[in-house]
């Protein structure tokens, strides 16, 4: 790949993975190399230097403008709809109990409320009883 | 007047009621009869006209066609009532009364305050009326009302009527002037379950009587034993007393069911919306309707299917139990967080029921609600937070144990799972490498797959395959990831051209294309590539499809890279990512040599960056720079958006050092040394106007080394850079002396340098150098000196020069003064002094020429300029010497 050697194709992760997962895939990558003896020392130096650019010279993946980013997007990555392990936000259930007592209050309430309308307007309606 | 006595007849004098028709009283037997206004034109006062004058006089008899009219003298006297007629009836101001007693003590009662003017004996007055009160029971009853009405209690007595009927007239008395405490005491003191019109009584003063609770339960205790009888006891008593023990809903049906009779049509909406309220549906609102029956319609409204978030102004007091009804019956679905409303707990706990997504982590606190916080720190992934969250909690525990699965495939705590999601991560275990129906079809499961996928390590069956299309998509491209990976380029564009077309989902379809892209520019196929991103302008902007396109075409030179990072720079919806593309435009275009000129396009983002809020100073400063290097023109004029002070420094520094460039504007060099002093005086300095001083200073190092006298324009710069502290010291003793140089070989004849510049910019640095402070190593030293001897020689033959002119003119001076003492000995001693002066003029220049000479002769003059040099010393020892001469002559005239 010459001048644009990508270090995560190299080893086989998503662009912006992190030193832990580049060094899982750097000793799976490096055992598998070993059976192949020197045929591999290229591939071997290849690795090492990926790993290195990750660990070192990687500060901030998302403003890394120089390498080609696989997957292009980390939407790629991530759930693309809920589910058992990206559950969705479920309501608080309820916590109060019956409600048939607190209408049966609000009734009476409603009903002394009306009835002192009713009196009142009443009342505005009645004169000083004749002597 | 009368007023109208309806209802059924009963006694006024023990209170009980009668039957109708009946003329006495069946308890205590005394007449029925009832209080009457009698003969209307009794009391009534006219205006009766003499023959030289008119009085008022009053009616106190009728008889047939006759009307008795008391004027002065004790007799009435008798009018027609043809005459009566015309006679002009006086108003009498007093309280209303019923009978013609009333009316006789009130004009006598009138007349004695004066508020009208009779002519009638006052006691003879008074007699007829208190024989008019006691004619007859009804009359007795009229003139007691009338009376008390009058304040006249002293006939009280006099009127024969029971101690209780009494009562009921001043009872009735005080409730009409609003004195409804004594009207209370008052009706004390009747029989308590006498006089039933009380209630009437008590019922026209009610809002009164509810305004002060010790009134209202005074009238409540005389309401009870009418409660059974009469509805408006009953009711009444409700509204005063508060008595709640009985059944409101009831109670408001009964009092409505009362009104038809009484209000007509404006009863049937307030007997319907008593009914609506013990049946629990809509209500009619009156407009005096109070808060429990707006929220009770409203509550009814939205369990049969009404919205109510824009009226939840009407829920404020209704119970939670209530508000959960609504929740539940989907009335209620909105609560925002500026909810002014609600408590902030109740809004709280709302908000979680309904919209459980939008409510932040201090509502999750205030309603409690830890299953959603557990879910919250799941996802963010965060296993502090969720460590700190109640085990005790089923939820926490579940998050937790999916947690330590998803981040480190730890089975430990699997138990604590829900049945669910324990069944898909048994699934994921598993080890045979075909993947079931349940993982396919649970696209948060997907993730978990990837790297197994990619890696080959799993098989999807056909069935699985045709039943979760979507996910072999996905599963297709992990393959297709694979085959990049392993560096299989011809392989990888087989496999997308085989993909293209079956997968459109973003943003899978997007990572086909640029899986394929990257394996054609591995091929070295460059256009192919960027075609098959498909993120040219006109295409909509991804930004890692622009970043993509931008790496393959820096390849091609830094102009093809110039569009792609253009648009990440304008669109990327990361900051950094937009400041970082424009910076890596830069960059290619410095490194591209096949491209010498400023590319516009470039320029148009520098300018569009600078033009809007940059928070990063050394972004800034980089964008500044740079501009002022490569698009000086532009800079100069530019507005720069800067957000703090040290942009607003940076700024000014560049735009100034752009300025001077710019042959159109007034700024000098002067001026960029007036903003860059006060930069390179802050502490701490900033680092990087340490080069840009270095800039400056060895510009006017260049300036200033040309024919002395032609770089008198610098002497302003030097100045604020000597003044400002900014020089090191071989520059100072360099800068300061050429500027004394240039100033002395631009004088002309008879002009003079400024003696404390002369001072500054020559003798002070020549003498530090001769001294030698160690500031300097020694070579530099050496050639630092030798220069400084030039500068020092040049101003003082320059000097010595300008200054012939002026040794010329004060010779001339001097001998005129000789010649005219000859003959003007009247002034002799002015002539005298003036010799005095013009000598020490010219010994003071022999004395600066001398201090040229003397430095001179120390400093390392070159070569070149040592002859010319000795004339400054040849100048001055003559001068010296005709000064004394001179001295010698004028002295013997004595002082
Ligand atoms: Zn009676």
């Amino acid at each position: 790949m010459g001048a644009d050697r990508n270090p995560y194709v190299l080893l086989g992760v998503p662009f912006g993975a992190s030193r832990e997962q580049a060094n899982v895939a750097f000793a799976r990558q490096a055992r598998a190399l070993r059976r192949l003896g020197s045929a591999g020392r290229d591939r071997f130096t290849d690795l090492t230097w990926a790993l290195n650019q990750i660990d070192e010279a990687i500060r901030e993946p998302e403003t890394v403008l120089w390498l080609y980013r696989i997957p292009f997007d980390p939407a790629v990555l991530t759930a693309s709809g809920p589910g058992e392990f990206a559950p969705p936000p479920s309501p608080l259930p309820r916590r109060t109990a019956d409600s048939g007592a607190a209408l049966a209050d609000l009734v009476r309430q409603a009903a002394t409320e009306h009835l002192c309308d009713l009196v009142l307007e009443q009342a505005g309606r009645t004169p000083v009883p004749a002597p | 007047m009368v007023p109208e006595n309806a209802g059924p007849p009963w006694c006024r004098s023990c209170g009980v009621d009668a039957v109708a028709g009946a003329a006495a009283c069946a308890g205590c037997g005394q007449a029925l009869d009832v209080a009457v206004a009698g003969d209307p034109l009794i009391g009534i006062v006219v205006v009766s006209s003499g023959r030289f004058l008119s009085r008022n006089v009053i009616v106190v008899g009728t008889a047939g066609d006759a009307v008795s009219l008391l004027g002065r003298g004790d007799e009435p006297v008798t009018v027609s009532a043809a005459d009566f007629a015309g006679m002009r009836r006086v108003e009498v101001p007093a309280p209303a009364t019923i009978g013609e007693a009333g009316r006789l003590w009130s004009a006598s009662r009138a007349e004695a305050m004066g508020t009208i003017k009779g002519s009638w004996p006052h006691d003879r007055l008074q007699a007829i009326g208190d024989e008019f009160a006691g004619r007859d029971l009804s009359r007795r009853r009229a003139a007691a009302v009338d009376a008390i009405a009058l304040g006249r209690q002293v006939w009280l007595p006099r009127a024969g009527l029971t101690e209780s009927e009494l009562s009921w007239y001043q009872a009735r008395h005080a409730a009409l002037r609003g004195d409804l405490r004594e009207m209370l005491a008052w009706l004390a003191k009747l029989p308590p379950d006498g006089y039933a019109v009380r209630v009437a009584l008590l019922l026209s003063t009610a809002a009164g009587l509810r305004a002060d609770p010790a009134l209202a339960a005074l009238a409540t205790a005389q309401l009870a034993p009418f409660e059974q009888s009469s509805p408006d006891a009953r009711a009444l008593r409700r509204v005063l007393g508060r008595t709640a023990a009985d059944d409101p809903p009831a109670a408001v049906v009964e009092f409505a069911s009362t009104l038809p009779g009484r209000w007509g049509a404006a009863a049937a909406p307030a007997l319907a919306g008593a009914e609506a309220i013990r049946d629990r549906r809509r209500i009619p609102i009156r407009p005096r309707s109070g808060p429990a029956v707006r929220a009770l319609d409203a509550y009814v409204a939205g369990l049969a299917g009404s919205n109510l978030n824009d009226y939840v102004a009407l829920l404020r007091d209704l119970p939670r139990a209530l508000l959960d009804d609504l929740v539940d019956a989907g009335a209620l679905t909105a609560v925002p967080a500026d909810n002014g409303i609600f408590p902030a707990d109740l809004r709280a706990y709302l908000r979680c029921r309904l919209h459980p997504g939008r409510v932040d982590a201090a509502e999750l606190t205030t309603a409690g609600f830890v299953a959603e916080s557990a879910r919250r720190h799941y996802l963010a992934r965060d296993a502090d937070a969720l460590g700190g969250l109640d085990p005790a909690d089923e939820t926490v525990r579940h998050y937790r144990a999916l947690l330590a699965y998803v981040r480190d495939r730890d089975r430990a705590h699997v138990d604590d799972l829900w049945p669910a999601t324990r069944a898909l991560v048994d699934d994921l275990s598993a080890a045979t490498g075909e993947v079931s129906e349940q993982l396919a079809a649970d696209r948060s499961a997907w993730p978990l797959l990837r790297e197994a996928a990619v890696a080959g390590r799993l098989t999807v069956s056909r069935r699985v395959r045709d039943a979760h299309p979507e996910f072999a998509s996905w599963f297709d491209v992990c393959g297709l990831t694979r085959l990049v990976y392993d560096g299989d380029w011809a392989g990888a564009v087989r496999q997308a051209g085989a993909l293209t077309g079956t997968i459109r989902d973003w943003p899978l379809a997007d990572e086909v294309a640029s899986l394929a892209a990257f394996a054609r520019w591995q091929l070295g196929e460059d256009a192919a590539a960027l075609a098959t991103l498909d993120a040219g302008p006109d295409a909509p902007f991804r930004a890692g499809m622009v970043l993509n396109a931008s790496i393959i075409a820096a390849g091609r030179g830094s102009t093809d890279a110039l569009e792609p990072l253009g648009r990440l720079s304008r669109e990327a919806s990361d900051r950094r990512v937009g400041n970082a593309a424009l910076l890596r435009a830069i960059g290619l275009w410095l490194a591209d040599d096949a491209v010498p000129d400023y590319p516009a396009p470039l320029a148009d983002l520098v300018h569009a960056r600078l033009a809007n809020p940059i928070e990063d100073d050394a972004l800034f400063l980089t964008l500044t720079k740079f501009s002022a290097n490569n698009d000086a023109a532009w800079l100069a004029g530019a507005s720069v958006h800067f957000v703090n002070q040290t942009q607003a420094e940076i700024m000014r520094f560049f735009q100034t050092r752009c300025r001077i460039l710019d042959e159109n504007r007034p700024d000098t060099l002067a001026d960029l040394g007036q903003v860059l002093v006060p930069i390179w005086q802050r502490s701490p300095r900033p680092e990087w106007i340490a080069r840009e001083r270095d800039w400056l200073v060895e510009l006017v190092l260049d300036l200033v080394h040309r024919p002395f006298g032609e770089a008198v324009g610098l002497t302003g710069v030097i100045h604020i850079l000597l003044d400002g502290g900014v020089l090191e010291p071989g520059e100072r003793y360099i800068l300061s002396t050429q500027a004394g140089a240039h100033i002395a070989a631009s004088l002309g004849d008879g002009e003079d340098i400024r003696p404390e510049a002369e001072q500054k910019l020559l003798f002070d640095p020549a003498q530090r150098w001769l001294r030698n402070d160690g500031a300097l190593a020694d070579p530099l030293r050496e050639r630092v000196g030798e220069e400084l001897a030039r500068c020092v020689a040049i101003a003082a033959v320059s000097i010595a020069q300008s200054q012939t002119a002026v040794v010329d003119r004060l010779s001339d001076d001097y001998n005129a003064v000789v010649q005219r003492r000859q003959w003007d000995h009247a002034n002799i001693r002015f002539l005298q002094h003036r010799q005095v002066t013009i000598l020490d003029e010219l010994a003071a220049l022999a004395g600066r020429l001398g201090a040229y000479q003397a430095l001179l002769g120390r400093l390392p003059v070159p070569e070149d300029l040592r002859e010319l040099a000795g004339t400054v010393g040849a100048q001055a020892t003559s001068l010296a010497n005709e000064v004394a001469r001179l001295r010698r002559d004028v002295l013997p005239y004595g002082r």
